[in-house]
């Protein structure tokens, strides 16, 4: 018994358009999630392209699109997959090489928030406290690994992802909102306050389906949202 | 950057799973949109009915036939899948049922209840 | 080439908002006729006509049709901004439609002023 896979490929040096190849692996390979058979199928045919890192889930490198549906390999149990399975690149980017694609527009659209603390008091000297209720409301924003799963499967980003931030941006952009240390909350809404940055969401809902830390980004742009409506009203 | 754009591209919508609630959400586009192009016929029948008596009792007549009364049922669904769809998005975004499993639930229900008023609209009319 | 961030244009809010505005009135609206009919059916022509010559019927309807209207703008230029790359066929089917609309309001107001 062998265990069928169809993986995408493409070499710009080589290859006019991509193509689907298949692989095999013995059942007995040992392989237990998607990453450990890729590793195995790399032996086979070292050409083979794709990124990875930690191999369990925290480093999110190794995103791609499993059977049509966007996720981590490293964390994807090989035994409830559909075979062949297929595994191509995440959906809408540049493929650079095989399953390899070139994120540089998400991470600027990342970068575009300010994902970071904006502060103008003096730095006092211990920190900057928060109440533990305070902390709480960062619970399940901080915790993005940036894979780029919610982004690539949200319909909005790959029609404009030069104009929509995407759910994994507009999620960080939240996180910094919600954070009572920030002082740069009306800059923030002024920024996302945009017929493509913000309200390109339709709450399709793709990302939250997804998102391999389970979080939920269309809440995050809800509250944003909210946030603007309590602005303006 | 130029050789960038020659790059390919993998974005084949027949291989990318959409989840039932993107389906749910691209069904209240494409309906949305058609009700729109609905709109002139209905302002249409609304002009024809209040015009006279001899004018309203044919725009009975004519959704009272088979065809208009099968048009009518289609136009109904239309109607009532972007109404529920509609509702759900507008629960969604004041933070009712944003979780996974209930945003999942919540787009089959629009689906289900559709189909179930198509039904007992369809009784009612027969 | 990689576009120049632009900022932001800061609107967006309103049409989002009238999106939902214009939704809610014309579920409840829709929601009051439908009710109106299954409890007593109007199939004369006479007490149709008398029916919508009350005043109270016809604010309904202008709001009904002025909620429609301007969500169906909201809504289809949202679908081009989705969907429309070239920026002139943008502005060509935007154009369009607010023409078209605008017409199609200026209709509604014709059968909801008129003497009937």
């Amino acid at each position: 018994m062998t265990i069928r896979f169809s993986i995408y490929r493409y070499n710009p040096e080589n290859d006019r358009r991509p193509y689907m190849q298949s692989y095999e692996l013995q059942n007995d390979c040992g392989a237990v999630m998607l990453l450990d058979a890729l590793l195995l199928i790399k032996q086979q045919d070292d050409s083979l392209s794709f990124r990875r890192s930690c191999r369990e889930g925290v480093c999110g490198s190794d995103a791609v699109n499993i059977n049509g549906r966007n996720g981590l390999a490293c964390i994807t149990p090989l035994k409830d997959l559909k075979q062949p399975v297929e595994v191509r690149p995440l959906p809408g980017r540049p493929v650079i090489r095989d399953l390899v694609v070139d994120l540089s527009q998400f991470y600027a659209q990342y970068r575009a928030v300010k994902p970071w603390l904006i502060n103008n008091d003096p730095v006092p000297e211990i920190e900057r406290l928060q109440s533990p209720a305070e902390r709480d409301s960062l619970d399940g924003l901080y915790e993005c690994i940036l894979c780029a799963c919610c982004s690539t499967s949200c319909p909005s980003f790959w029609w404009n992802p030069d104009r929509f931030l995407g759910p994994a941006a507009l999620l960080q952009a939240w996180r910094f909102l919600a954070d009572s240390r920030d002082q740069a909350t009306g800059e923030r809404l002024d920024d996302l306050e945009d017929p493509y940055r913000l309200f390109r969401c339709h709450t399709i809902m793709n990302c939250v389906e997804v998102c391999p830390k389970e979080l939920n980004p269309t809440r995050a742009i809800s509250q944003i949202k909210e946030m603007l409506v309590r602005r303006s009203l | 950057m130029e050789h960038i754009s020659k790059r390919p591209v993998y974005l084949n919508l027949f291989k990318i799973r959409l989840p039932i609630g993107g389906v749910v959400s691209i069904l209240h586009r494409v309906t949305g949109v058609f009700l729109v192009l609905l709109l002139p016929p209905a302002i249409y029948l609304l002009q024809q009915s209040l015009q006279s008596a001899a004018t309203f009792e044919s725009t009975v007549r004519i959704l009272g036939s088979l065809p208009g009364r099968a048009l009518l049922l289609i136009v109904t669904w239309m109607f009532v899948q972007h109404l529920y769809s509609g509702i759900r998005h507008l629960l969604l975004d004041v933070d009712i049922g944003v979780e996974r499993t209930t945003a999942r639930r919540s787009a089959w229900l629009t689906l289900v209840v559709s189909v179930v008023t198509l039904l007992l609209i369809g009784l009612w009319m027969t | 080439m990689r576009p120049r961030p632009t900022g932001s244009a800061h609107s967006g809010l309103g049409e989002w908002l009238l999106q939902r505005v214009t939704a809610v009135y014309m579920g409840v609206f829709v929601l009051y006729f439908v009710l109106r009919f299954a409890i007593a059916p109007i199939d004369v022509y006479a007490a149709w006509k008398v029916w919508f010559a009350s005043v109270a019927v016809r604010i309904g309807f202008a709001l009904f049709f002025a909620s429609a209207l301007l969500h169906s703008w909201v809504g289809m230029r949202s679908v081009f901004m989705d969907y429309v790359k070239p920026m002139w066929l943008r502005f060509v089917v935007q154009l369009v439609t607010a023409t078209v609309l605008l017409i199609l309001a200026l209709w509604v107001a014709q059968i909801l002023l008129g003497n009937t």
